[in-house]
């Protein structure tokens, strides 16, 4: 598949720290893929639960703390206790993609995380996209090209277009990319034609 | 979901003794993805997760990594995700369908998050069994309620007493590749070929893997790829946007003098287990590949099937996702 | 009465008709007025809360000390309930109350009904409460397949008298007709001249088409908060597609008067037809959320979860048609005879449109016989024109059969038998621009040539009326001391950007930017409004803020008057936002200033529909709104996988307000369609009675890979039907989407699948691909 072949692990090392990172998700770079294999560090070794006990984490540039059981979803953390309503829930199951977040950078289904395992990570909502209120390039292309109806996929769809983004490190990227990027992402009211156009001509104005 | 401990142990020993101590309430969780769907669903309530992604030292990078070992065959740990597979520029252009298999399967946000072992051993989706307030023949109840009811989606081949397809695409890829699993049981390390991790429903209707309680699946190993190997990984969905497929073929080859040589057949999502074709293997091992060669290679892979009434479409499905395969892997002009 | 002469038509085939206008009416925007903001691609004006994650829809509020409820619901599908035991439920963590929705005694007629409900400090706790309530069942038969319910000996699935459930999403004049007679309840059948005649006359086409129940599957499941502010007044926020069906509902079910009853919907996150009133189809969730708030003091918020929301909250009900078509070589048909059967489950609405009926009009003969079949399943209720997809599937398809029968070309089929003006330019305009003569060429050699992928192309159309609502909408402007030009309505956004379209009125009657009109809506407290049902909102509400628009800047005109001291037809309103009149001038925002008080305000409605061009829907005094899609697909032999290619979507929607977001609902009618074309189903087991997929997993719908290329022609037709001109195209653009590819997948494989969705196993069974030998089980 050609969508896929062009954004390979190589592509992703080019995205990194690279000025066209978009808005919001550039935090600190990072020296190393933190989605390549064996770059993972083991988890911290004890036990939590099953009471509520303290999560901390960088929440948008902005470190959290809350208290949350093990079996809190980070998707319901984020949305109950957080308040940031951004990431839908909309399946619960990982089916539609609507909770769609980032950690340290990478594309995840909140709603099939729990809350700890996100502990001392960063984690990127669509709230995070503008953090000083302005719209980037690609939440401005989606308003441009009517990219969002209802709006409940929109997050959602706005994240995994995000990550391509990063992963493409700058070049400009094809209709077939951001169809398979958003793959996992269901809409309703019908504006995946439009979403790809948006982002197409996100990317070709960020490159 | 029910209250429970999330336990984070440093070593894969302790972990699995945890885990052996009281298997029936307490689980390994790796990538968690099919866990916390069966946990929300209630089809299973444990009490205890056993983190995976904790254990540190010569194990957890074992589980971590994908590396070259040195008899020039690729180590692929059990926590890998299908994500990191699909985008490993690395491993060989040999192994080709593993990497399409895991490119395909489920969205890019779980394929972020799906282990490689998380794949191969999680439960089935037939509808029956994820149901929960049906009791079927694999959550114990008496009967595979898929056989006498909707059952558009289970299985051709080797069906019975249960009739679930195994839901793992990495599995049929890995089969026709030829791979050894490494698990950790209680002796040790322990390697065997992956069929051998799969286990039909009639050794036992409800679990389809032959790994003990407390074992754990460490690495895919895949064997150095022989000289020109080839391999290809095809589907067919009813959705071209995130879906399981119906039905899925995996092939692997060498093409020498014109010949094929070596060939393993492998299809998914027909079968309980990832289903080898040795019926299709025969008519092609030794023969030169042609588009009429491959659509009696399929017709041999599903002469055993053994369809019920609303799956029969999945025997002429099946053939057509396998003649795909058989034309990719081997370059032969697709007919117009 | 005053009378207007308003250009009506469309494209070169305009003329001059004179309209009676009601009393305040605004003079018609017709075919000769020049517009500058309205028609035109506006982006929406709350896009930047919704790219940014500050949109808060219900699913997203939370109030201080709110509880969340969760409902117990049956597991079987026909049951008399025993007890009710909360006994275990109420001692659990977090619990605050319980509540009996089913009585002892009750009857229980689908799974997924509403038994108990609890509320309790957070979500997963009220799930597990809920799973811990004890319900003893006495169990009964049921039946859940739509053929065997309509058998006499079937289990009989109502014991009481079946209210028929009616909202704005169902078409006006349907319903149902005679009595039920065991599960079958006859819908009004539609009949002229005689069909057993007609079909003497010509050759018949005989078959049956099936089709699935569909649910909305809308992203934001139903939901509401109720939070009692005193023991008269209620104050709700509610994922609805109706406010004002909420607060009836709402107002009726506690006793209360509807002004002491406010309802919010600042955002809503999809509808499709499910989410009117306070309660789901098939779940009283404003009831429950209501007593539970009553009982605990708090604000109760009760969202379904994706479960709820596929068994009990509607659906598109399925159709079984058997269809008997007539037509002489020439093309001419000659008599339609639809029968269906189709079950709504518990509930009632199972026709299938018009179709049949009301497009291919040079037919003297037809009959449409429909009838409701009660089933032990889950409500069905109005969605994306109700009936009409189903219809245009049956009639579309068999109309193909017959033309290969005849020898006939389907598309010259349609323009001997199709008298509708606009749709008649649409199937001529659209068949040049889609390369239709060459297209079935190309086809043809495929097919002939066994080739292994093979593509075809179909066409069908769509009917539909223009059902704006007189009276409905009660629109006020203002003209603020700030500048501001102030437009409320109570009206909720579906997600067809009816605020901007608003907005752009008020920008086109004042001359000013957008950026200084304010649009507030989405509130009972802001004048009521029509519910987004019958592609009714544009033309309900855009006229009522057109004539309020009108008659402030009439009372504006007045003030600049005075204080320019001349008289009010003087003065000039510039270009540049400057009044002018006698030599004197004054800038908008100086006379803005100069207001006494705080505004200059009008209210005004809508009156009735009083134009008709160029088709009048049958007959009555509404307009016909047109479209006509081509659709072009690729079949693969070997899997029996259908992939769209691309559609061709020609349609009519009145004048068009804004062009950008009108495309994307044009652009959602024929994803939806085509989701519905090629994979969407619930898939009931008949002897548990359950859905099997009550998920987003294996209830697929349409995912950004499965979407053709869609071109979409919007056609401005002026009707002088209302001052602004508009008409819907919500609905009218999903109705023929699957119609047309089922008969492009006819021409790719020369095998009609009369069976939606149309999925490999049903492609490779029309190819005659699937053994029947060698079957187990």
């Amino acid at each position: 598949m050609a969508s896929r072949n062009a954004l390979t692990r190589r592509g992703l090392f080019r995205g990194i720290g690279s000025a066209t990172v978009v808005a919001g998700c550039s935090g600190t770079a990072p020296t190393v893929d933190p989605s390549a294999p064996g770059t993972d560090a083991a988890l911290s070794p004890g036990e939590i639960g099953p009471a509520a006990s303290r999560l901390s984490f960088e929440l948008n540039g902005k470190a959290v703390q809350v208290d949350v059981e093990p079996r809190t979803t980070l998707l319901d953390a984020l949305r109950i206790d957080l308040d940031t309503t951004g990431p839908k829930k909309v399946c619960d199951r990982g089916a539609c993609s609507a909770c769609t977040v980032l950690v340290d950078g990478v594309q995840r289904n909140s709603c099939m995380m729990l809350a700890h395992d996100v502990e001392g990570r960063r984690v990127t909502t669509v709230e995070g996209l503008s953090p000083d209120g302005k719209l980037n390039v690609l939440q401005q292309k989606f308003v441009e090209y009517d990219a969002l109806q209802c709006g409940f996929c929109t997050s959602g769809m706005l994240m995994s277009c995000t990550s391509l983004l990063q992963r493409a490190g700058g070049a400009p990227v094809s209709a077939d990319e951001v169809t398979h990027a958003i793959s996992g992402n269901l809409c309703r009211c019908g504006t995946y034609p439009n979403i790809v156009k948006a982002v197409v001509a996100a990317s070709k104005e960020m490159a | 979901m029910n209250p429970f401990t999330l336990v984070r142990l440093p070593t894969l020993d302790a972990a699995q003794d945890r885990v052996a101590a009281e298997p029936a309430r307490r689980t390994f969780r790796a990538g968690g993805i099919d866990l916390i769907d069966r946990m929300k669903e209630g089809l299973d309530e444990p009490d205890e997760l056993v983190e995976l992604a904790a254990i540190g030292g010569e194990h957890g990078q074992r589980m971590r990594g994908i590396v070259q070992t040195d008899d020039g065959g690729w180590r692929i740990g059990a926590l890998v995700t299908l994500g990191q597979i699909a985008d490993f520029d690395d491993l060989p252009s040999a192994y080709g369908a593993v990497k399409e298999a895991a490119g395909h399967a489920a969205t890019p946000g779980i394929r972020n998050a799906a282990s490689a072992g998380g794949n191969l051993l999680q439960r089935p989706r037939c509808w029956y069994f994820r149901h929960s307030d049906l009791q079927c023949l694999k959550k114990g109840g008496y009967e595979c309620l898929a056989l006498t009811g909707d059952h558009r989606y289970n299985a051709i081949l080797g069906g019975g007493p249960s009739f679930i397809v195994h839901p793992s695409s990495l599995g049929s890829a890995l089969v026709a590749l030829d791979a050894s699993v490494t698990v950790a049981g209680k002796d040790g390390l322990r390697t065997m070929p992956i069929e051998q991790l799969f286990a039909p429903p009639t050794v036992d209707p409800v679990k389809e893997h032959t790994l003990a309680d407390g074992e754990v699946l460490l690495s895919i190993d895949l064997p150095a790829p022989l000289a020109g190997q080839r391999s290809a990984y095809h589907y067919a969905k009813e959705k071209q946007s995130h879906d399981w497929p119906l039905a899925e073929a995996s092939v692997r080859c060498t093409v020498e003098g014109g010949t094929l040589r070596e060939v393993r057949v492998a299809l998914g999502h027909v079968a309980p287990i990832p289903w080898r074709s040795k019926e299709a293997e025969a008519v092609l091992e030794g023969a030169k590949p042609s588009a009429e060669l491959f659509a009696k290679a399929t017709e041999a892979a599903l002469s055993v099937a053994k369809p019920l009434e609303g799956n029969a479409y999945k025997v002429p499905l099946a053939q057509g996702v396998l003649r795909y395969a058989l034309h990719f892997a081997t370059s032969t002009p697709l007919p117009a | 009465m005053p009378k207007a002469k308003v250009t009506v038509g469309f494209r070169d085939q305009l003329r001059t008709a004179e309209v009676e206008l009601p009393e305040g009416e605004a003079t018609p925007w017709d075919g000769k007025s020049d517009l500058k903001v309205v028609g035109k691609p506006i982006t929406r004006r709350d896009g930047a809360l919704r790219v940014s994650g500050k949109a808060k829809y219900t699913f997203d509020l939370q109030q201080p000390d709110m509880l969340y409820a969760a409902v117990v619901r049956s597991p079987l599908p026909a049951a008399k309930v025993r007890s009710i035991d909360f006994s275990a439920a109420e001692a659990m963590e977090g619990v605050r109350a319980v509540y009996a929705v089913a009585e002892p005694g009750a009857d229980i007629l689908f799974a997924g009904q509403d038994v108990a409900a609890v509320a309790a400090t957070r979500p997963e706790l009220a799930k597990l409460a809920a799973r811990a309530v004890k319900v003893d069942y006495e169990r009964r038969a049921f039946v859940t397949n739509t053929i065997s319910a309509a058998k006499p000996d079937a289990p009989k699935v109502h014991r009481a008298a079946v209210q028929e459930r009616r909202t704005e999403g169902d078409e006006p004049g349907t319903g149902g007709g005679a009595e039920a007679k065991g599960n079958v309840r006859p819908l009004r059948p539609m009949q002229k001249g005689d069909v057993e005649a007609g079909m003497k006359g010509g050759t018949v086409h005989e078959a049956s088409y099936v089709t699935q129940v569909q649910t909305h599957s809308a992203l934001e499941t139903h939901g509401i908060i109720v939070r009692w502010d005193d023991d008269q007044h209620i104050t709700a926020w509610s994922s609805t597609q109706s406010i004002f069906s909420v607060r009836d509902e709402l107002a009726e079910v506690f006793n209360l008067k509807p002004a002491n009853v406010r309802v919010h919907t600042d955002f809503l996150g999809g509808g499709f037809g499910a989410k009117f009133g306070a309660s789901a189809p098939g779940s009283r969730l404003g009831t429950i959320a209501g007593e539970l708030a009553k009982k605990t003091g708090a604000p109760v918020k009760l969202m379904c979860d994706r479960h709820e929301e596929q068994v009990c909250t509607g659906n598109r009900p399925d159709a079984h048609q058997d269809v008997r078509i007539a037509g002489t070589s020439d093309g001419s048909l000659t008599a339609i005879h639809v029968r269906s059967l189709g079950s709504a489950g518990i509930g009632t609405g199972a026709g299938v449109g018009r179709n049949a009926f009301a497009i291919y009009t040079k037919c003297p003969n037809v009959l449409v016989d429909s009838s409701d079949v009660f089933t032990n399943a889950g409500p069905g209720t109005a969605m994306r024109a109700p009936g009409h997809p189903q219809g245009a599937f049956a009639l579309e398809l068999a109309l193909d059969e017959l033309a290969v029968k005849l020898g006939v070309d389907p598309l010259a089929m349609r323009l001997k038998n199709d008298e509708h003006p606009v749709r008649r330019w649409q199937f001529e305009e659209g068949g040049k621009r889609f390369d239709w003569a060459a297209k079935r060429a190309e086809s043809k050699k495929m097919r002939e040539g066994k080739a292994r992928i093979r593509r075809g192309v179909g066409v069908a159309a769509s009917i539909w009326g223009d059902f704006g609502r007189p009276k409905a909408a009660v629109a006020t402007c203002s003209v603020l001391r700030d500048g501001t030009v102030e437009i409320r309505n109570g009206v909720q956004d579906i997600g067809g950007g009816i605020p901007t379209v608003l907005a752009q009125i008020g920008a086109e009657v004042f001359g000013r930017s957008l950026d200084t009109i304010s649009v507030k809506h989405g509130d009972s407290d802001f004048g009521s409004s029509v519910g987004s049902g019958g592609s009714q909102t544009t033309s309900s509400v855009t006229p009522a803020v057109r004539n309020a628009c009108e008659a402030a800047k009439t009372q504006f005109i007045a003030h600049v008057a005075d204080l320019l001291k001349a008289a009010p037809t003087d003065v000039v309103w510039g270009a540049d936002g400057t009044l002018r009149a006698g030599g004197k001038s004054i800038t908008f925002a100086q006379a803005c200033k100069k207001i006494d008080g705080e505004s200059i305000t009008a209210t005004a409605s809508r009156p009735r529909t009083y134009g008709a061009h160029p088709v009048a829907f049958l007959g009555a005094g509404m307009p016909e709104i047109a479209g006509v899609q081509f659709a072009e697909v690729e079949v693969d032999t070997w899997t029996g996988v259908v992939k769209a290619k691309q559609i061709l979507a020609m349609h009519d929607a009145g004048r068009i307000m804004n062009r950008l977001t009108c495309t994307s609902q044009v652009n959602g009618g024929v994803i939806l369609g085509t989701s519905y074309a090629l994979m969407e189903q619930r898939v009931m087991d008949h002897d548990v009675g359950r859905m099997l997929n009550p998920n987003l997993e294996s209830y697929k719908i349409c995912g950004a890979a499965d979407v053709p290329k869609i071109e979409v022609e919007l056609t401005d037709v002026f009707t002088g039907a209302n001052n602004t001109g508009a008409a819907g195209i919500g609905e009218p653009s999903t109705i023929p989407t699957a119609a047309a590819l089922a008969c492009a997948v006819f021409d790719a494989v020369g095998e009609p699948v009369r069976r939606l969705p149309m999925t490999p196993s049903r492609v490779l069974a029309a190819m005659g691909l699937v053994p029947t030998k060698g079957i187990i089980g």
